[in-house]
Formats: structure tokens, sequence, C-alpha cells
């Protein structure tokens, strides 16, 4: 092995020379080894940032759960440690210092000298005061924690080593010079071998290591440790084939890690999340590929490998699958490969732009009028060839926005933490469907109202422990939170077993804040719990800090009207509410129905639609005040004139001589009277420029086949103009 | 779909050569001028969808290339009497602060630089609520007035308007 380390020193510094050159040309090429804070660095650190404090939190929170959570602990380290390093390249000495304190803290706990419980809890509490001095930093202030003395010193408190060991740095090569050129040439030898990767590239790879071995460079041979265990794992050429882009990935990191060098940076660039990232995404190869699905190398092992003494653990632990604690599942959860670039929204919505008006424009030219009557059979095989490429286009084009609804999931597994230090109830959130993917849009407007929820629930819903224990429950409450996609809707429940929704309270406060006329004792469930919503509304006894101020669902209801949802209750006394918001799936589309009222053109979001029907005259009825109400089968509803709401002139003003669209709104369905229906399409939504035409009950616009422009239709919104005029 | 076209808007790095250039246009027996930085196309009338709820003088919206954009009638906004349109009625599409309105106007002229000095400046007197225009510009012997775009757009009388006509 000796021989072997020798020989390739002296090729390396044999083909230095022309490794050199290529340093230098592409360097100069390539800015982005430069180390000028630019607007772009500073916002790619920030999502960074908040990304890492995200993890860590959630991390955290699962070692509330499990403190002797060895795996998680490392992971916590690994996310404070790569912030740490983040903040230390943008010079922001406070944050630094934070994150450096709650590290020591980390070890201090891994090594048993501090007990886990209290010392998560105040890594905790960091956690919040790291995020207000980055959001200082994002004001443009320096990043300034509050009371930086106090965390600190909170911190410490609980372990007495004031000093921890100073975090690993890879120690500077005696030589800058060879390390760069061992680094240069061990990319290129691992990229030639990656071509044909084989059992033998086991001894290419074990050679490198050696090189980098002796040059010190740490995180690089615990890398190549973990490919060499990998490889020797892999029987077959179909998982050799998955790991060919790792070793590639890998080698582009050596090579950046050298530019990176000759800038003057000693350490490995993201040594924790390089390592982190390949070894998770060998951990889900090995598990594909193995029999037994446990990960080989998940999480901890690739951490462990930061330390240098923990050198040769993890080969061990690599080649011991049963070493590993966590569920399969668990850990596939964790090592998600997820090759992923982050792209501006704008351009995101540009492309969604882009291909609406593809669609558009392809309609226009498949339904040209000047086609009419022609016979044109090679043209409708190209036609449909067309549409079947602009709609998988449409398709793809709405994916590329959404994403996965874990995100305001895992913000509520904090809220449901700081609740239940709060509160002094027990409580335990269970998530299902996490994986569901939203648009993104949604996903912004979605976390307020889950939180409100979420506290409601918490707050009103669930009884206090001994009540419970009187009820003959379980002493921990439960909310359920799920998400599923049925159809082209998100349905997301919420569902506690606490008490229920108190249905006289309720009427009580309705009738007190003339909600409602009388005591509302004939009213039926499903009316009664939609007051809830009503702005203002509470009927907590007791104003907490938590809830009761009665602002909670009123943003609950108006968020959700933002993204076009709807929401239902459904609650039993003593076994606990449930609330189910659906939301379509795309905020850019809409599956809608064409009618007409004189001769303006409206859409009906499909959702909305339970039938369509030409009353008959004896099937109508109108009180003294001039409401109409349509009579089908046994319900009896409301009518209202769209032609009145909008000031238009109709096509004809009776009912039994138009088209009647039963519509299932929030406080319950109506009879909306339209002249004709026209077709039935899916559209692209287009949101008016400006402010100007501003219209109540028009909520966007779309683009009909001819060219015309047809109006989205807000129901609600029509609904309170209906009770206006 | 648009008959007319013109960009004079190219990039924005030629801020400078549309500084002092207006675009005028003509309405019933006076000449109007609107600062060329605010213009981005001139187009043919289109078919108009009427918007139910909004003021008079907002004719509806039009689809331009897949945007949906309102349309004003700048007659109406002046609060003179309609006119019929005809073929050389054009829309002017102008773009401030985000938004992007058709102006509907009886023609359309020429592009004129009217430098600073030959401006002058509407003074307090004529200047009330309802007075679009921010100066007279000095061209030859003509008046050029000048139109302010934020006001045109955004006034407060507009929605003061529109909610008259919504109640």
């Amino acid at each position: 092995m000796a021989k072997l380390q020798q020989k390739l020193r002296r090729e390396t510094i044999e083909h230095g020379k022309s490794s050199f050159q290529r340093v230098h040309t592409m360097s100069g090429d390539n800015s982005g080894f430069s180390f000028e804070i630019s607007p772009e660095l500073i916002a790619q650190f920030m999502i960074e940032a908040l990304e890492q404090l995200q993890e860590a939190e959630t991390t955290l929170l699962k070692l509330m759960e499990r403190p002797d959570d060895d795996a998680s602990l490392q992971l916590v380290m690994q996310y404070v440690h790569t912030f740490k390093g983040n903040c230390g390249l943008l010079a922001l000495s406070q944050l630094q210092q934070a994150s450096h304190a709650v590290e020591s803290l980390i070890i201090a706990v891994q090594d048993g000298e501090v007990e886990a419980l209290p010392a998560v809890s105040a890594s905790l509490e960091t956690i919040d005061s790291l995020r207000e001095g980055l959001n200082n930093f994002a004001q443009g202030g320096p990043g300034e924690v509050p009371d930086l003395a106090a965390v600190i010193a909170s911190l410490q408190k609980l372990h007495m080593i004031v000093e921890a060991p100073a975090p690993q740095k890879s120690s500077a090569a005696s030589d800058t010079g060879e390390l760069v050129r061992a680094c240069m040439e061990a990319a290129d030898m691992l990229r030639k071998e990656a071509v044909h990767l084989s059992s033998k590239s086991l001894s290419v790879i074990e050679s490198v290591r050696f090189l980098m071995e002796s040059m010190q460079c740490d995180p690089a041979s615990h890398v190549l440790q973990a490919l060499a265990s990998a490889l020797t794992e892999f029987k077959d050429e179909e998982s050799r084939e998955r790991l060919r882009p790792l070793v590639v990935g890998f080698c582009d990191k050596l090579d950046n890690y050298a530019f990176a060098l000759l800038e003057g940076a000693s350490d490995w660039p993201d040594a924790g999340r390089d390592i982190k990232e390949i070894a998770s995404l060998v951990s889900l190869v090995i598990d594909r590929t193995v029999a037994s699905p446990s990960a080989l190398i998940s999480s901890p092992a690739p951490s462990r490998s930061l330390k240098p003494d923990n050198r040769d653990a993890s080969p061990k632990e690599m080649t011991k699958p049963e070493a590993r604690q966590e569920t399969p599942s668990e850990s596939r959860n964790e090592s998600k490969p997820r090759r992923e670039i982050r792209v501006d929204v704008d351009k995101l919505d540009r492309l969604m732009n882009l291909v609406g008006e593809l669609l558009i424009s392809e309609i226009m030219v498949t339904h040209n009028p000047d086609l009419n009557g022609l016979s044109l059979p090679n043209f409708d095989r190209a036609s449909h060839r067309l549409r079947l490429i602009t709609n998988e286009l449409q398709d793809l084009a709405m994916a590329v926005r959404l994403v996965p609804i874990s995100g305001v999931f895992r913000r509520m597994t904090r809220v449901i933490h700081d609740l239940k230090q709060r509160s002094g109830k027990e409580m335990r959130l269970e998530l299902k469907g996490e994986e569901t993917e939203v648009d993104r849009s949604v996903i912004e407007i979605l976390g307020d109202p889950l939180m409100h929820m979420l506290r409601n629930s918490a707050d009103h819903g669930l009884e206090t422990p001994d009540e419970r224990r009187a009820a003959g429950k379980l002493e921990e409450g439960c909310i359920r939170l799920s998400a599923a996609q049925i159809g082209a809707e998100i349905v997301i429940t919420l569902q506690d077993d606490g008490r229920g929704l108190n249905r006289q309270r309720i009427l009580d406060k309705a009738q007190k804040q003339g909600l409602i006329e009388d005591d509302g004792a004939t009213m039926n469930d499903q009316d009664v719990w939609p007051l809830i919503f009503s702005p203002g509304f509470s009927t907590a006894e007791t104003v907490t800090d938590i809830s009761g101020r009665g602002v909670g669902m009123d943003v609950v209801r108006s968020n959700i009207d933002k993204v076009k949802g709807r929401i239902e209750i459904h609650s039993e006394a003593g076994k606990g509410a449930s609330f189910v918001i659906r939301i379509p799936l795309s905020l850019s589309t809409i599956d809608g129905m064409l009618v007409k009222v004189g001769h303006v053109q409206y859409m009906i979001p499909l959702l909305l639609i339970r039938e369509t029907l030409r009353p008959h005259a004896n099937q109508l009825n109108a009180r003294h005040d001039g409401q109409e109400f349509l009579r089908i089968r046994k319900e009896v509803l409301p009518v209202v004139r769209l032609h009145l709401c909008h000031g238009l002139e109709p096509r004809t003003q009776r009912l039994d001589e138009g088209i009647v669209i039963i519509i299932n709104l929030f406080r319950g369905p109506i009879c909306l009277f339209v002249d004709d229906i026209v077709s039935q399409m899916q559209t692209v939504v287009k949101p008016l420029a400006g402010q100007i035409c501003d219209t109540p009950g028009v909520s966007g616009f779309t683009i009909l086949s001819d060219g015309q422009v047809a109006l989205i239709l807000d129901l609600e919104e029509v609904m309170l103009l209906n009770h206006k005029s | 779909m648009s008959t007319a076209a013109k960009h004079p808007v190219e990039e924005d790095d030629d801020l400078d050569a549309q500084k002092d250039k207006y675009l005028t246009f003509h309405i019933a027996s006076e000449d109007y001028g609107i600062a060329i930085v605010h213009v981005t196309e001139i187009i043919g009338m289109q078919r108009i969808t009427q918007v139910p709820k909004t003021p008079a003088f907002i004719k509806g919206v039009i689809n331009l290339r897949g945007k949906v954009i309102p349309v004003m009638d700048v007659r109406l906004r002046f609060r003179m009497p309609g006119r019929d349109y005809d073929e050389r009625t054009c829309i002017i599409v102008v773009q401030h602060n985000e938004a992007t309105v058709g102006l509907v106007v009886d023609t359309v002229s020429e592009v004129l630089d009217i430098p600073k000095g030959a401006i002058e400046v509407c003074s307090a007197i004529t200047r009330d609520q309802d007075n679009f225009v921010s100066g007279m510009g000095k061209v030859g012997d003509s008046i050029k007035m000048l139109i302010d775009v934020h006001r045109l757009l955004f006034d407060d009388t507009l929605e003061k308007m529109a909610a008259g006509q919504n109640a």
C-alpha cells in the first residue's frame, strides 16, 4: 500500500503542471469561487440557513420524544455546524457564537456529560434566537442575536465545560499546492474509473483514499471510505450504475475544493452536508438493492466520520446492517434523494404563463373557424399530437410548482410542542401524508390557517387531563393532521379527539352577535358550525394567550377563500371535531363551466357545481320580499339572479326559460340563474394586470378558444352582492 | 391581431433616448401628449369584453396576446361625450406601476420631442381634482396637453366614481 501511495504521489506531481493550467483557466472563467458577497449569495445563504434551522428544529423536536437517539443528536450537530460555517462565511459573528454554543452543548450531551432533555429544550429556544438574528441580517442588520450573552449563558449553564473542543478543521496540508494537485489528480482518476465501475474500481478508490488521507484531507477520505464500502456491497451492475453519479459528484467536489484552496480557503466546503448527502444517497441505493432493507449507511455513520478519531468506526457501521436502530422506513424518509435546483419563482410563473398562452394558441389554431367544414385527416392527426404534447407540458409546468406539504406540517409539530408547554395539557400530533404535493402559492397561504386551527383544537377542543380521565379517554389528547390528493383537490383534515364543538354555546354567541335571528334550535348542525368562522367570533370563556380572541377562525376562512378552497366541519359532542379543507390542486388552471348572461360569459369552477337544470314553474316560489326559492326534491334553495347582481340585461327574466345551476357554497347550496350554458372546459386563469377593473364577484379572467375573454365568477362574493341588492 | 403595432419601448437602457419624447394623440379638437416611457404599444380596436360593475369609462377587458388588460375610454374618462369607434380609433397600451391599461383615443398622431423648457406646468388655479393634464407643451404654434398618467389611471376620483356606480 505504501508503495502505491508513493507511486500515486509521484504521478500526481508529474501531472501537476497540466492540472494547474486547468485550474487557472477554469477559475478564470468561473467567478463562482470568488468570495465576494453578492445579493445572490446572501439570498442563497438565507434560504439555506433557514432550512438548516428548520431541520435542526425538527430533529430537536424528535429528540424531545426520544432523547436517547444518538442519530438525531448527530443530525442536529450537522445542521448547526453547517449553519455556523455558513454564518462564518458571511462574518456573522453573533450567529456564529450562538450556534457554536449549541454545538458545544450537543457535543456534551453526546459525551454523556449533560442530560439530553434540558439541553434539547434550551437548544430549541436558541434556534428561535438564531432565527431572529437571521431576520435581523435579512433586514440589512448585522445579524444581531437578541440577548446574545443571555442565550449563550443559558446554554453554557447546562454544562460546565465552557470551551468546547474546537470544531474540526481539516488540518491544513503543509503545502497547499501539493494538496491541490492531489485533489485534481484524485478527481481525474476517479472520473476515469467512474465510466466503468466494477469491483476492480475498489482498488482505485482505496488508493485515492490513501492519497487524500496522506494529505490529511479527512472529510474527503471519509467520503471515499463510504464510497468504497458501498461498492463492496454492490454486487450487480445495476446498483453500481446508481453509484456512478455519486462518484462523479464527488469528483466535482474535489475539483471545487481544489479551486477553493487556490482562493485561500482551507476547509473542505460544507463537509458535513456533502458527506451526509453522499451517504444518504448511498444508503438509499443499498436500501433498494440489498435484500435486507436496513440502511447500511444512514445519517449517523457519515457524520461520525466527521470526527477524525471515529474513523475506524465507520466501516464497521457500514458493513453491519444490524447495528442500525432506525426502522428502514424512517431512514428512507430522511435520506430521500432529491436532486434539485433552486429556481426563481418568477421564472416558474413566467413558464406557467407561457404554457397557458401556448394552450390558448393551440386551441385557436386547431379550432380555427377557417377550418370549419373541411375534412383534414392529416391536420387532425397532427393537431391531436400537438394537443397531447401541450397537455403534458401543462401538467409538467404545474408539477414544477408543486412542493410537498411537509414544510407546513413540520411547523405544526413545533406549534404543538409550544402549546404543550404552555397549556399543560397532554397531547400529541399525528401527521399523515406529509409528502402530498401542493402548489407553492397555496402552501404560503395555508400555514397560518392551519396554525390557527391547530391552536383552536388544542386549546378549545382537547380537554384537560382530568376531564379526559373522567370521560374515559386517554389522558393524552390526539390531534391528527393529514393531507391527501383526491382527484383535482387536495384534502387536508385536522381531527381531534376532544370534546367537540359546543352547539349551544355557538348558537348563544351567534344570537348575541346578531348573526342569527332566533335561538337557532331548528338549525341543523351543518348550518351551525360555519358560524364559528364569522369575524370576531369566539366561544371560549377565557381568552388565553394561545387562542380565544376570535380572530383565528376568521383568518382561516379568508385564507382558504383566497386559495379557492372549501372547509367542512364535522363534530360530535364528547368525541371530537374534524375540519376538512378542500383546495384545488392548482390556482393557475380551472375546470369550469362556461355560462352566458346577456352578452357576458362567465366561468364557474366545476368543483362547486352540484347540478344544472331548467326549473319548472311549479317548482318556484317567491317570498313576500321578492326572494325566490326553488324546490328541488326535498330541498328549498334560494335563487340568485346573476343578472341582477351584475346589472346585466338577460335573455330572459323567466326562471323557467333559463338555466339554474346549483352551487355548493360555504353557507350551503344556492341556485344561480343564468341564460344558457355554453360549454365545459379547462382553461388558464389570467389575473388582471392592475386593480383597475376590480369587479366584485369576479376573481379573474380566462381566454376562450376564439380569443375572447370570459370572467371567472367568485360566487362567495356574488352572494354578498346579492344580499346588498 | 394588432394592426398598427409599434414598439417605441424596446429596452430599459434607452431610457435616455425616450426622455422628453411624447406620443401625441387626438381627442375631440385637442392634441394630447403622453410620455413615451409609459407607452408599450399601439394597437387597433379590438373586441372588448364588457365587465359589469365598473365605471363607465372602463370599457371592459381585451386579450392582448394572452394577457388580459382593462381598457379605458379616455373621452369618457375626461367626461366628454362618447363617440362611436371607427377605423382610426386606437388603443394605446400604457404601463405604469405594474398596471397595464389600454387607452382608447380618437387617433394617434406622432412622437414629438418636447424639451422641459417648452413645457408650461399647470398652475394651481387650473389644476382641480378632475384634471389629468400636468403641463402644456408648446410645439411651434400649437399646444399639446401632457397627460399625468398616474392620475389618469389611479386618481382617487376613479374609486369614488366606481363606488358611486356600484351603489
